[in-house]
């Protein structure tokens, strides 16, 4: 009787760099890989990740406002290292949602006087485009979806003038995958 | 060694006498009980198995000189609370086996279905004083037609999920057999919203469909 030879287990610290997201990506696929085929290990990561400390979770007993501000801070800052040379199944995941997403106005960093009317150029296959505008402290101002590759912001929004704000569309392509322009800054008129 | 060692688990590693190395094991198991406890519940039973568990893992871990421990040394270990994790649900599992043994077929594959009689006196153990085992009936298997279509269908199910990409078979189990909520899963494979976790179920399940489609599976039940 023939025995099938089982690929061998992850080591506990591939596990945790599954999550962490910190493996190179050959190695990134080379677990993948594994994961998608072992039963075993699926059940492991899945348990883990369900177990693991959350210091996040203290995040709760902030005030809701306060919170919000933060989250929205954090992606601001946050944004940037989303776009640091990739590692693993983010170089695949880029690599199939080949589209770029590039902005045309404002310019990165320019100056809009009146009515502000966000830019993009289209990304093949995309289904939805998302715009984010949040101030400098990280609040959320105002944030819109379309199927064009521009949107105006409502007049009913406040603006700040001669303030710096920032914006990023992302666009969902239609089999789930999506690509963003990363944030922009542009300022309001005096 | 690893950046992000936790200053007990280091005193511990680093002590040299018996009276230090009881003092940092001290501190550490007062830093990591709650934790370690977690997993230990994680695997179900009542407070006794929990606590069974528990005392295995500690037991394990402090043996020859905290060795287990000690393989957390390593250049990019990650986060030590999350490895502990992983090495403590290890251990729980062993500790386990140790009590009833591995799942084992008769082809020699492991975590198999469990031959009957031992699958019930696991779940006495596990669950007996919750539900009265002796009433759960034995698995209505169908008629012979039935069982054979049954088979066929899931040898197409199982031949539509070989044809799909790793990570979108991996997708596939952690949201249907783990269960794993999509914020989890967005998380954990890079899909930068729940959204587009759920766009890409929806894709890769409308691939199998149409896969099984082909292969002449119309229905869920035969």
């Amino acid at each position: 009787m023939t025995v099938p030879i089982e690929p061998p287990h992850l080591e506990p610290h591939e596990v945790v760099a599954y999550i962490e997201r910190t493996l190179p990506a050959p190695k990134r696929a080379r677990v993948e890989d594994h994961l998608s085929q072992c039963e075993e290990c699926t059940a492991e990561l899945a348990a883990v990740v369900r177990l693991r400390p959350r210091p996040a979770e203290r995040a709760l007993w902030i005030p809701i406002g306060v919170a919000a501000a933060a989250v929205v801070a954090g992606l601001l800052v946050a944004r940037p290292l989303l776009h640091r040379p990739a590692p693993a199944g983010d170089v695949e995941r880029q690599a199939q949602a080949a589209p770029h997403l590039e902005i045309v106005a404002p310019a990165a960093g320019g100056r809009v006087t009146g009515a502000v009317t966000l830019v993009w150029r289209a990304a093949p296959g995309a289904s939805v485009y998302r715009v984010t505008v949040s101030r400098a402290d990280g609040d959320s101002v105002w944030a819109g979806s379309t199927t064009d590759t521009a949107l105006a912001i409502p007049a009913n929004v406040a603006l700040a003038r001669s303030a710096p704000y920032y914006w990023y569309v992302d666009a969902l392509l239609a089999d789930g995958r999506a690509v963003s322009t990363g944030v922009h800054e542009f300022t309001t008129g005096p | 060694m690893p950046d992000k060692l936790p200053a007990d688990v280091a005193r511990l590693l680093a002590a040299a006498d018996p009276r230090e190395c009881d003092e940092a094991w001290g501190a550490f198991v007062r830093a990591y009980t709650d934790l370690l406890l977690r997993v230990a519940r994680s695997l179900g039973g009542g407070q006794d198995a929990v606590m069974d568990r528990y005392a295995f893992v500690l037991e394990q871990l402090r043996q020859e000189g905290c060795r287990r421990l000690r393989a957390y040394e390593r250049p990019g270990a990650g986060a030590f609370g999350l490895w502990l994790v992983v090495v403590a649900r290890r251990l729980c599992l062993d500790h386990y086996r140790q009590r009833y043994g591995r799942a084992r077929a008769p082809d020699g594959r492991e975590d198999q279905p469990l031959d009957p009689r031992k699958a019930r006196r696991r779940l006495a153990d596990l669950i007996g004083d919750q539900v009265d085992v002796a009433g759960v009936p034995a698995p209505d298997t169908g008629s012979p037609d039935q069982v054979l279509a049954r088979s066929e269908r899931s040898r197409a199910v199982a031949a539509a999920l070989e044809g799909l990409p790793p990570s979108d078979r991996l997708l596939l189990r952690l949201r249907f057999v783990e269960e794993l909520p999509a914020r989890e899963i967005a998380a954990l494979m890079t899909f930068p919203t729940v959204f587009h976790v759920y766009r890409r179920l929806d894709a890769v399940l409308r691939t199998l469909r149409a896969v099984l489609e082909q292969a002449g599976v119309e229905d869920a039940e035969p």
